[in-house]
Order: C-alpha cells, then sequence, then structure tokens
C-alpha cells in the first residue's frame, strides 16, 4: 500500500496552505499515521519556521524539495509514510503543477474573497483537465478559510453563494482561530496546543480539521464505489 | 462530537494505480502556464473556459456591492447576548460540525421554532 498524497494547493499567497498542511499533518500524527510534508515552498517557511523536533511529534518528518523535483522526492517517499502533504508557495509554477499531478486530494484554501475564489477556480479548473486526460481521477475541492466564527459580512455571504452557485466543489469550511497561528508561534501541532491548554481554540480547530479529513476520506470513499 | 479514531486513518492506496502518460500531463502543465520560475508574481494563463462556470467573466463589469447583496431576509443580522459556557460550547460545536456560522444556526432554531409554532 502507498501513501496518501495530499496537496494543499493554490496559486495565491497568503489564501492558508501551510497552515492548513501543518494542521492536517497533526491530526493524522496524533492519531498514529506517519506523515512527511514537502516544502515545495522556496522561502521554506515549513522547515524553518515551524519544523522543530524537540517540540513535534516524531510521527512527523519535513523534507525541503526544490520546485523541479517535487514529483520525484513524492515518488522516493510514497512507500515510507501513510501520509504525504505537499505545501507549495503562492505562485502558478511547476511545483503547484506537479504537487495537483501527484496528488490523490488537493485541496484549495481559500479565503472568502473575490480574488481567492477566482484563484481556487482556476486550479479547480486545470485538475478538472488533468482529469480529462489520465486514467486516474483527482480530487480537488476548496476549503473555506479563515471564516470568522460568529457573523458573516454581506460580501461573505454572497461570495459563498456566488461559489455554490458557480459549481465550485467546497469541502468544508475552516473558522478563524488564535490556534491556527499558534501552531507557529510554538512550533507544535493542534493536539499538543490543547493538551497544554495553551490556546483556548485549540480542541476546536483540531476538531474541525478532523472533520475536514473525515469528509476527504468519504469523498475518496464515494469515488471508489 | 468525537469523531471515531477509525475514521482519521488515511485511506488505503493501492500501489497498482494505472501507468499515467506524464509527458502529456507534463505539456498539459506547460500549456497551462506553469514553469519552472513561476516566482510569487508568476503568471498563471486564465483557463476559465472549462471546468467551474466562471466566478467573474473578464469581460463581465464588476458588480456593485449594493448589487451583491443578498435579499434583506438573508442579510447578517447582530444578536447580541450573554450565553451560559455549555450553552456558548453546544452553538460553536454545531458550527463546526455543520460549518456554518452563529448566526446560521439562530437562524435554524427560529426555523424550528417557527415549525413548532
Amino acid at each position: 500500500m502507498a501513501a496518501f498524497i495530499i496537496a494543499c494547493a493554490s496559486s495565491k499567497g497568503g489564501c492558508g496552505k501551510t497552515t492548513l498542511a501543518v494542521a492536517i499533518a497533526g491530526v493524522y500524527a496524533s492519531n498514529g499515521s506517519s506523515v512527511l510534508l514537502v516544502d515545495a515552498d522556496s522561502r521554506k517557511r515549513l522547515q524553518e519556521e515551524w519544523y522543530n523536533p524537540e517540540t513535534l511529534s516524531p510521527k512527523i518528518k519535513v523534507i525541503s524539495s526544490r520546485v523541479e523535483d517535487v514529483e520525484t522526492d513524492v515518488s522516493k517517499n510514497r512507500d515510507v509514510f501513510d501520509v504525504i502533504i505537499i505545501d507549495v508557495e503562492g505562485s502558478a509554477n511547476w511545483a503547484l503543477a506537479q504537487a495537483l499531478q501527484v496528488a490523490h486530494f488537493s485541496l484549495v484554501p481559500s479565503n472568502v474573497s473575490f480574488q481567492d475564489l477566482k484563484d481556487a477556480q482556476k486550479v479547480y479548473n486545470y485538475v478538472e483537465s488533468i482529469n480529462k486526460e489520465s486514467k486516474r481521477y483527482r480530487h480537488c475541492w476548496i476549503v473555506w478559510n479563515r471564516v470568522p466564527t460568529a457573523i458573516r459580512s454581506k460580501e461573505m455571504k454572497a461570495t459563498m453563494d456566488e461559489a455554490v452557485t458557480s459549481g465550485l466543489p467546497i469541502l468544508t469550511t475552516i473558522h478563524e482561530r488564535d490556534a491556527y497561528k499558534a501552531m507557529f508561534s510554538y512550533q507544535t501541532t493542534l493536539d499538543k496546543l490543547r493538551e497544554d491548554e495553551a490556546v483556548p481554540s485549540a480542541g476546536k480547530a483540531e476538531q474541525e480539521i478532523a472533520i475536514l479529513i473525515s469528509a476527504m476520506h468519504e469523498k475518496l470513499e464515494a469515488q471508489a464505489a | 462530537m468525537t469523531l471515531q479514531r477509525a475514521s482519521l486513518r488515511p485511506p488505503r492506496i493501492s500501489d497498482d494505480a494505472p501507468a499515467e502518460d506524464g509527458k502529456r500531463l507534463n505539456e498539459l502543465a506547460k500549456s497551462s502556464g506553469f514553469g519552472i520560475s513561476g516566482g510569487p508574481s508568476g503568471q498563471e494563463a486564465d483557463r476559465v473556459g472549462e471546468g467551474a462556470r466562471s466566478v467573474l467573466l473578464p469581460a463581465q463589469p464588476r458588480m456593485s456591492l449594493r448589487d451583491r447583496r443578498p435579499p434583506k431576509e438573508t442579510r447578517s443580522f447582530n444578536f447580541n447576548c450573554k450565553m451560559k459556557p455549555r450553552i456558548k460550547d453546544k452553538i460553536d460545536e454545531i458550527c463546526i460540525a455543520r460549518g456554518v456560522s452563529q448566526a446560521d444556526v439562530i437562524e435554524m432554531l427560529i426555523e424550528h421554532y417557527d415549525l413548532k409554532a
């Protein structure tokens, strides 16, 4: 059996790809899976700003991958880990194309804004064009990111409605929570933040990432059936 | 709501995936505007003609904020009160499970109340 490969992908910066990748890695690792995070961002944010073997589960490893080596690095590790998560930089570069090609499941985080949504749509359309050319089906789902927990503005509601009307597949909603930012300041994962009671919202954040993971698994099962 | 540990185990992916024509897919990537030196300002082809319908067609003028307003009955509203922590936690749990805002939960409650009335 080979690793389940997830791409946190978007050609736009600042939409939460790295945060989502780290949050998912943490929940998988805390449930017993070995996880490889492939840092394909030239700024190496994962490797240099987050990864700390002393504060993280030994089940999580991070490697940096050059733009042109993403596919090779994933192939080398697909029999070693249970899950591989590719984090790309916000750019329409070769790493993003390769990540979308090799992944079983692409997650496109999008803030609830028109700019982010347009960019997410481009990524979704590209994956659909790969699916037309390929024998293997690749999932591509948009994840609303940094959604306020309380009131949503009318602009937000309108944008969310337009995404649905346009036929874009929305997987889940991730809310704006301090716990996601704290993963970087504490160089850790949501489960540890919750256990240490470091951030009040860690448990809720962990729960919504678990729901996202279950939703991915359900979509895969539905497609396989 | 507590998710079962088993549901958070990654799916078993078969090794015998169909062989891919990597060259064809790479050509597709190149023709779609993906490049080695994309960089933060890299250009991507505007492939709005395929897949999902465009959210905003290039030639289409942007609607004014007033035009984009949802109907009056679906607009956000301010709901301000003190809640018991266990009620607040329950509302948070529903929001997470359903991916909705607190305002949506209150709207659901009112719908439920109206049905009961």
